[in-house]
């Protein structure tokens, strides 16, 4: 290599310098958090994907093996999706903590409480609380900070119209899940629980569905949104079910020394 | 037939891989994204090479691999730039090399440089895929000759000739009386 040569390199290598950019910081974190959070995925699957490529005899073989090993036998407490969309029909009570999320930061968590039939109470931040009676299509709102309330009818002029009200129907949406067509994930301890994972299609949008061994009831329900470039929106609704809640809980009569606004 | 033994086996090699995956993509993913960036110019197409490099790793199960590895940055920047130029060459025949490689800069840089990035990149495109990757290792990446040579098993006297004739074809490329010409 001949010294001009060298001196070309060289003249290329600050001609590189010059034009190629670097990552912004915020573009590698975001990359980086993306990418931890492909590979969780992507073990979850892989770890049931070498299933399908042993023979007939040496995967009955192993099965035996390793369900003797954890003390169960499968097709007994196998959980499958449409068991849990099942055991929906059941519920006369269930909380939903709900966690929107964009990168680390933590947009807003909402409380949903249910109570058949179509009794909804639901905290927002600033001290705001919504209870809704959906027969009746009764809506009272409170301001905690302002001692004040409004009771509506959401069936008037000006109330919330037929679809927003279906939106509060949280425990029938999770009754929608599509059964059949959904993906499996290995077992993992979701809020504390020994949990499965269903990759499941609602209303066309596809969300991660955990539900517990035990009980075959969901525990949580994960959804991811790209918004565009760089900006991810995550939602997380942790859920508990058969929840006793005090009488008065759901009740529509504004509260004591409170002023309709 | 394998044991059951050997078959539990793969489950335990599954685990470590999969261990040993994550903990590479939390020392060295920005790293990986970094150099997919530099060549890609487009923060989307980072992040897809940047996970299809950690997704390639998860399937390397022979413990042989992972025992032989003894460079890992480098070899993630081997891995990177070589997904990275694949995404060229099929954004380049997509385009039929005619329409500018697409670029998120916003309007107020400097218009020229971007510009010159694009040829820059086009030209990449352009060359051979170890043509391309010498020239990335050592100009994007500054990886040393003997770096470069050996993770691409060859000597250091064929990576200065391999930059020798890359260069002279980036110079008839890139100077701009000749224009961005095609071979």
């Amino acid at each position: 290599m001949t010294n001009e040569h060298t001196e070309e390199l060289g003249v290329l290598s600050d001609f590189v310098d010059a034009v190629v950019d670097q990552p912004r910081q915020s573009q590698i974190e975001q990359a980086q958090h993306k990418l931890m959070a492909r590979l969780a995925t992507a073990s979850k699957r892989q770890t049931l994907t070498w299933w399908p490529k042993m023979s007939l005899a040496s995967a009955a073989a192993a099965a035996v093996a390793m369900f003797a090993m954890i003390g169960f036998w499968p097709g007994e407490q196998q959980l499958a999706l449409a068991s849990v969309v099942e055991k929906l029909n059941h519920i006369t009570s269930f909380r939903a903590v709900t966690t929107t999320q964009q990168g680390e930061q933590t947009l807003t968590q909402v409380t949903s409480d249910f109570r058949a039939p179509g009794q909804v109470r639901i905290e927002l931040a600033d001290s705001l609380s919504m209870i809704l009676d959906l027969p009746s299509a009764t809506l009272l709102a409170i301001n905690h900070n302002a001692k004040q309330y409004r009771l509506s009818d959401i069936g008037e002029p000006g109330g919330f119209q037929l679809e927003t009200q279906e939106s509060f129907r949280f425990l029938e949406q999770l009754k929608q899940i599509e059964t059949g067509a959904d993906t499996v994930l290995a077992r993992q301890l979701v809020n504390g629980k020994w949990s499965v994972g269903f990759v499941v299609n609602i209303q066309g949008n596809a969300m991660t569905l955990w539900a517990e061994e035990l009980t075959g009831l969901p525990v949580a329900l994960e959804v991811i949104s790209n918004l565009g470039e760089q900006q991810t929106l995550q939602v997380k609704a942790q859920y508990e079910f058969e929840v006793s809640f005090p009488d008065d809980h759901f009740s529509l009569e504004p509260p004591l020394g409170y002023t309709s606004d | 037939m394998p044991t059951i033994q050997s078959i539990l086996d793969i489950g335990v090699t599954q685990a470590s891989t999969h261990e040993r995956v994550t903990d590479l993509a939390r020392l060295h993913g920005p790293m990986v994204f970094a150099t997919a960036y530099r060549i890609l110019g487009n923060p989307q197409q980072a992040e897809d090479v940047q996970q299809e490099v950690y997704l390639k790793l998860l399937k390397r199960r022979s413990q042989k691999f992972w025992d032989e590895v003894d460079n890992w940055p480098a070899l993630l920047r081997v891995m990177t730039q070589n997904h990275a130029l694949d995404v060229l060459r099929r954004e380049r025949r997509r385009t039929h090399e005619s329409v500018e490689l697409t670029t998120t800069e916003s309007p107020d840089v400097d218009v020229l440089r971007v510009q010159r990035a694009q040829q820059l990149r086009r030209a990449l495109a352009r060359l051979s895929q170890k043509d391309a990757l010498v020239f990335g290792l050592r100009h994007f990446e500054q990886m040393s000759y003997k770096e470069i040579a050996k993770q691409l098993g060859v000597t250091q006297n064929k990576i200065g000739v391999v930059l020798h004739r890359v260069h002279n074809k980036l110079r008839n490329w890139l100077t701009p009386e000749k224009g961005d010409r095609h071979d």
